[in-house]
């Protein structure tokens, strides 16, 4: 595995729909091996700002730039380095699971082999060639934590993470996170207790 | 990039494959429309004129209700985010633009032999007509394409699509019209279809350099 | 300001040539004094178009808050070239039917105007389909823009598909008459007359959405 160096740098972020404001002047930075939660009450904004973080949302005011090994990142660089797993970010309900897998590796230029581990871990290895319509909300959750890390992302940005997922579920989604954690910037976006626990910073909005 | 490409070109047709909902509803409605010309003329001998007119108005309103649908059933099913966090901007429309301009194909593929079976029209140069059947198909989809992503992101509404369309597609359909008439009477197509696809050029060329600004989420 | 001014000098003197100073035509008699409204108002409408089809390059291209007024700027120049396209059609059409007998006769100028009438009601539709979104500029920009990329392809379509009644350039081949040097001059002040109205209402009601968005602002505190 090589040795790789990522750091996100917030500087006074604002954001409004309209005219009702979101978040106004958040900064936060994070680099490789450091993790942030994101906290605060429903709509303070904490997915719009894990949107901005993954940049395919722009800030409404304030600048927020990526480096990867001291180089800038943007547009597919970008995208090829970062994983997202959200609410609203729903894979495709008429592919299967590892036809899901394989276009998001893909697309990304990554190798969709690296998948099957995953599904092991995860405990969704029998469910791989399931339709995702027949899904169950938490098997659909679980891939979804499976498509944003199956290109080994350097920054992780996961939003409520264990919404519906059963205890088995966050213990893997806690062990997953240790895993992962010395070559990765995590964000995590909760409410969640348990969860912010994971985080050694916390960047509250309200 | 190309790689992605090809993924977001193969994602599309798998699942309009599962589904073929863009295509079932574009090729009822072209055989419906056809057949309604073809039962309401009660066979009485049209001009040139009126079969290329009514030919191409079947094409455009097929058209309308099948090329929206591969932008709008990204965001109805919340897909849309999925796909933005995984593609970039250029693979995305790439393959949307390829798999609308395989709907106008199977929808051209469709009118042309229902219409010719069910109106008795003979054609004197086929070759030309085919080729003006698909050059103004291509037309219509390089230069719906973008206009479909707007209205998805606007809600997807059908007729919003056909009204906003509509003063794009006039030129090609027109220049189409005028040489179908030709075709069938026998005379050249070859301005009009350099006409065409210099049309369908410039407007995807515009589409490309649009798509960032109308895909990016707010 | 210098436009509103110039507007107070330019207007009067339009209305007062167009129908003191220059003379009727020959054929066409007192109608003719149309001209002097009909013409500037299409030319108006195109322009119009052709800003708002501008303007709504500059609010893409430039980066937030690089062109603060061309949001307003495209929206407010499609509701201005509406409106001077309908009364071009209006008085054209009036014409028409004086001088060829029927109030709509298909020939490319009619056809244009349709068009450029097509687009922007296709344009406020989707305005309206985005009411409330924050995208609707940049999605109604982007319209606008294809909207322009397609125009040049009707400049080259249209005579090939419909035939000119029109004068060309300003009364068609079959009756020509020229204009007389007082027509001409009258039809310049009035084409500059309408153009700088047309700048003064764009220039009032940019400012009157500055103010409306300013007010809802302070509403929300």
């Amino acid at each position: 595995m090589t040795v790789r160096s990522f750091s996100l740098d917030a500087v006074s972020l604002s954001k409004s729909y309209g005219r009702t404001r979101v978040f106004e002047n958040v900064s936060f930075s994070i680099a490789t091996g450091e993790s942030a939660a994101f906290t605060g009450p429903n709509g303070s904004g904490k997915s719009t700002l894990c949107d901005i973080a993954a940049g395919i949302r722009r800030p409404g005011r304030g600048t927020i730039s990526h480096y990867l090994n001291g180089a800038p990142l943007q547009g597919e660089s970008l995208l090829r380095v970062t994983g997202l797993a959200a609410p609203r970010v729903n894979p495709y309900d008429e592919l299967t699971g590892m036809e899901n897998v394989r276009f998001a590796a893909r697309a990304r230029g990554a190798d969709p082999l690296t998948a099957a581990p995953l599904f092991e871990f995860f405990g969704l290895a029998r469910h791989r060639d399931k339709l995702l319509r027949h899904y169950s909300s938490g098997m659909r959750q679980r891939l979804k934590l499976i498509l944003s890390v199956l290109h080994d992302p350097a920054l992780l940005i996961l939003d409520e993470p264990g919404a519906n997922l059963d205890d088995e579920g966050r213990w893997k989604l806690a062990e997953f996170i240790e895993l992962i954690r010395a070559r990765t910037a995590l964000i995590i976006a909760t409410n969640d207790r348990g969860e912010a626990a994971l985080c050694s910073s916390e960047v509250r909005l309200d | 990039m190309i790689e992605a490409i090809l993924a977001n070109i193969a994602k599309d047709f798998r699942i309009e494959f599962r589904r073929r909902f863009a295509v079932n509803v574009a090729l009822s409605f072209a055989a419906i429309t056809t057949l309604a010309v073809s039962l309401t003329a009660g066979g009485a001998r049209l001009e040139t004129r009126t079969h290329a007119l009514l030919f191409w108005i079947i094409i455009f309103f097929s058209a309308m209700n099948g090329l929206s649908h591969v932008f709008t059933r990204e965001e109805e099913e919340g897909t849309a985010l999925f796909l933005r966090t995984t593609s970039p901007e250029l693979a995305v429309f790439t393959a949307k633009l390829v798999f609308n301009m395989a709907v106008m194909a199977v929808i051209a593929a469709a009118v042309v032999p229902l219409y010719v079976f069910f109106l008795n029209v003979e054609i004197a140069s086929p070759g030309r007509f085919a080729l003006v059947a698909c050059a103004g198909s291509a037309a219509i989809a390089s230069s719906t394409t973008a206009l479909g992503a707007i209205v998805a992101r606007a809600g997807g509404r059908g007729s919003l699509f056909t009204i906003i369309s509509f003063p794009v597609v006039l030129p090609p359909l027109w220049v189409s019209i005028k040489a179908t008439q030709a075709s069938i009477a026998g005379g050249g197509a070859a301005q009009s279809i350099v006409f065409l696809l210099a049309f369908s050029g410039a407007l995807v060329a515009v589409s490309y350099m649009l798509f960032g600004h109308i895909w990016i989420e707010e | 300001m210098a436009i509103t001014r110039l507007v107070h000098v330019f207007m009067p003197a339009a209305i007062v040539m167009a129908f003191v100073y220059a003379p009727a035509a020959e054929v066409l008699g007192e109608t003719s004094r149309l001209l002097y409204f009909h013409v500037p108002l299409a030319w108006v409408s195109v322009m119009a178009f052709a800003v708002s089809g501008i303007a709504s390059v500059a609010f893409l291209a430039g980066s937030k808050g690089r062109f603060p007024a061309a949001e307003t700027t495209f929206h407010n120049s499609a509701t201005l070239g509406t409106f001077s396209a309908l009364l071009a059609t209006a008085t054209g059409s009036v014409w028409a039917k004086l001088m060829w007998g029927s109030y709509w006769n298909w020939d490319p100028r009619e056809t244009s105007i349709v068009i450029l009438l097509l687009i922007y009601f296709a344009y406020f539709s989707l305005r309206s389909a985005l009411a409330g979104k924050a995208s609707r500029g940049r999605l109604s920009a982007a319209y606008l823009v294809i909207a322009m990329t397609v125009m040049p392809f009707f400049v080259f379509v249209i005579p090939r598909v419909f035939r000119s009644l029109h004068p060309d350039p300003v009364i068609n081949p079959g009756m020509k008459i020229l204009l007389e040097p007082e027509m001409k001059l009258a039809l310049i002040v009035s084409a500059a007359a309408f153009s700088l109205l047309y700048f003064h209402l764009l220039r009032i009601t940019n400012r009157v959405s500055k103010i409306q968005a300013a007010m809802e602002d302070l509403s929300d505190e």
